[in-house]
């Protein structure tokens, strides 16, 4: 059986590899898995997201406007948010559609929004 | 303006006075049957043919100087309301956006409410409409008032308390299928279609007896196995095939034919249901058509699919406008109709028969319509694949959208409130999942089309095929079109303006500002021997956030709304 503080250490590093949080790149390395997230995280907006929120997460209403409505919000509301949906809002679950790697990329590429528009993201694991 | 498209851009330019002459003299009155004394507003149209003109003249030229707000309602309710009101004796019927969220019954001469329904339409529904939560008004027959609602259901109030008489379920909204526009009414039939088309619905018109709301007939716009038109579909794709009815349709009650324009096939992603060639077998019926039905049966008795095997989101759903116009000396029982293609056809509405289609906007994805088989001549390059970016004018916009444009017998001309958009657009790999939007393009992305305007209020001339003169507007998404006996043309633009111009000149008279975009279609009417203007503004919020950049300047001039206004001379 596996000692109760390494099974937790587990989970987390498995957790962040799935989601594919930045903070587990360092590096050249991390520059460029990043780059390719936020142009995968992009391409799977633009597919899923942008009938709601705008293409390149463009739309400007408060409503919709993601770099906005994420800048309070951790990772992990934004990834509970995506995988269950808010259906009073209209926003659907994605659980059964998108993988929780491509949910992570959407994060990373949606984040990288923020920074672009120097929104000031708070940006919490 | 983008170069890349201006070689190929294709619209007659004979804008001038002798076409406006010669429109003059061919024009012949509408079958205004159903609305004989024109002193009402008793269908969505005005009439059923959905000319959107009333001989009312008390407004005019030279006196609407002195227009002015009679009074103003809250609908209570904001974002896209796009209902166009009812005026049946005294009494308006209106309506909000969300659900509807209200129905109103208010006094026509002062705006005081007489009754509200409320129609308790769950707020989720706003996953499943894909433009937004618009509502486009009610129908009225004998008494009872008619609304289509957003959760898919059809409800009869009574027009004297608004206490519901039925509701029926016409289709399970959860899987992205609304309705929000007002039914048609053929004897005792009520027919509606419902939105869709973009979510892989199999779209159906479906009709009601107007007293019990019990289901008479269902027709299925995507035949099944078996039946004609199904081998039009590549696989079992015809399953998720869209062709869903969600703008008003029209009756003639003298051919006792109706008719319903259908939407884009599911997915916009073409591969899936077709070789996507030009001239390929996949034509998808009765996507992007416009289907003449026998509202007694449901039987379809003819169609004219304006994009076969669409791939551009083009739809067919855009209001046919029935007229009787004199070409060479001949009457023609017309249905006039502006694709969201950019054509604007004249056919036989008796028989389907195609008499002209010429483009009213740039077009670059064909340069004509062989009238004879109905198929576009398309160029090549011009269908977005999952290699290739095609840049096409019109854009999924449309040349225009549901806004509907007005046929005025007097001057002959049909009033087109116009998009000039264009769009850079690749398909992408798409599977349905019930609720979810089924497309299929990624990336696309709108410009303004050439000459660096986006929208243009068109006066066309339908039996010459060219333009008398046309007004250029910064914003696209104009409303809807009125146009009166008084020789006046109003109109109102995203940036809040509702206006009104000179119909034989487009000269503009006057101008209103509303405080939100106007995105409904004007009416007027008359009470108590006083001419009355009404508007519903409130722009929509999703159409724009969808549009993302692009959209932005339209979304900075206003803010979403939700209010009528009414407008008389001074006394």
């Amino acid at each position: 059986m596996m000692p109760r503080r390494l099974l937790l250490i587990s989970l987390i590093f498995a957790g962040l590899a799935i989601f594919r949080i930045p903070a587990t790149y360092a590096g050249a390395d991390a520059k460029a898995a990043d780059s390719h997230a936020i142009e995968q995280g992009r391409h799977l907006f633009n597919a899923n997201c942008a009938h709601c929120h705008g293409e390149d997460a463009g739309a400007e209403d408060p409503y919709y406007n993601l770099p906005q409505l994420l800048s309070d919000k951790s990772d992990k509301d934004f990834t509970t948010a995506v995988t269950n949906g808010i259906p009073d809002k209209g926003m659907p679950p994605w659980k059964t559609i998108l993988k929780p790697g491509q949910i992570g990329d959407l994060l990373v590429y949606l984040r990288s929004v923020e920074k672009e528009q120097g929104i000031d993201t708070g940006s919490q694991p | 303006m983008d170069t890349k498209t201006s070689k190929s851009i294709n619209r007659p330019t004979g804008r001038c006075a002798l076409l406006f002459a010669l429109a003059l003299a061919a024009a012949t009155l509408m079958t205004r049957a159903a609305n004989a004394a024109d002193t009402g507003w008793t269908h969505y149209g005005n009439d059923a043919g959905n000319t959107h003109y009333s001989s009312l003249a008390q407004i005019k030229p030279d006196n609407i100087a002195h227009l002015h707000a009679a009074y103003a309602v809250s609908l209570g309710a904001l974002r896209s309301n796009q209902s166009t009101p009812l005026v049946v004796g005294d009494t308006m019927y209106v309506t909000s956006s969300w659900g509807p969220k209200f129905v109103y019954a208010l006094d026509a001469a002062t705006g005081a409410i007489k009754w509200r329904y409320q129609s308790f339409v769950p707020e989720n529904v706003i996953q499943f409409a894909c433009c937004d939560v618009g509502n486009r008004g009610v129908s009225y027959r004998d008494g009872k008032v008619f609304v289509g609602q957003l959760d898919g259901k059809l409800v009869a109030l009574d027009a004297k308390t608004g206490k519901p008489i039925w509701k029926t379920k016409v289709v399970d909204y959860k899987q992205g299928a609304v309705i929000s526009s007002p039914p048609v009414i053929a004897g005792n039939k009520v027919i509606t279609g419902f939105g869709g088309g973009d979510y892989g619905v199999r779209g159906y018109l479906s009709a009601y007896d107007a007293d019990t709301g019990k289901l008479l007939w269902k027709t299925y716009t995507v035949p099944g196995p078996g039946e004609p038109g199904n081998e039009t579909w590549k696989g079992d794709s015809w399953k998720h095939g869209g062709a869903a009815s969600w703008v008003p349709g029209s009756y003639d009650p003298k051919l006792n034919i109706v008719y319903f324009g259908t939407s884009n096939p599911g997915p916009w992603e073409a591969g899936l249901r077709s070789t996507n060639t030009p001239d390929g077998k996949y034509v998808n019926l009765y996507s992007s058509s416009v289907v003449a039905l026998n509202p007694d049966t449901g039987k379809i008795l003819w169609y004219i699919q304006y994009t076969p095997d669409d791939a551009w989101d083009f739809d067919g759903v855009n209001e046919s406008v029935l007229a009787d116009l004199t070409i060479d000396g001949k009457k023609l029982p017309a249905l006039m109709h502006a694709d969201r293609n950019g054509f604007l056809y004249v056919a036989n509405r008796k028989t389907g028969r195609l008499i002209s289609a010429k483009p009213f906007v740039p077009v670059t994805w064909a340069t004509g319509i062989n009238l004879e088989t109905g198929r576009p001549i398309e160029v090549p390059g011009m269908r977005p694949t999952l290699t290739h970016e095609a840049h096409v004018c019109p854009s999924m916009m449309g040349g225009k959208n549901w806004q509907p444009m007005s046929y005025n017998p007097g001057t002959g001309l049909v009033y087109i409130p116009a998009l000039n958009l264009c769009v850079a657009e690749k398909e992408d790999k798409v599977e349905y999942h019930k609720g979810l939007m089924y497309v299929g393009i990624n990336p696309f992305s709108l410009y303004t089309g050439p000459g660096g305007y986006n929208g243009e209020l068109i006066a066309w001339n339908p039996i010459t095929q060219a333009a008398a003169w046309s007004i250029h507007e910064p914003l696209w998404y104009l409303s809807g079109v009125l146009s009166t006996g008084g020789g006046l043309v109003f109109y109102g633009t995203l940036d809040g303006w509702f206006k009104a111009v000179d119909a034989k000149s487009g000269k503009l008279l006057w101008k209103f500002y509303t405080g939100s975009g106007v995105n409904a279609a004007p009416i007027t009417y008359e009470v108590g021997g006083r001419q009355y203007i009404a508007v519903v503004s409130g722009r929509t919020v999703t159409m724009l956030s969808l549009l993302g950049k692009f959209a932005a300047p339209a979304a900075e001039k206003t803010a979403e709304s939700g209010m009528l206004f009414v407008f008389a001379l001074d006394q």
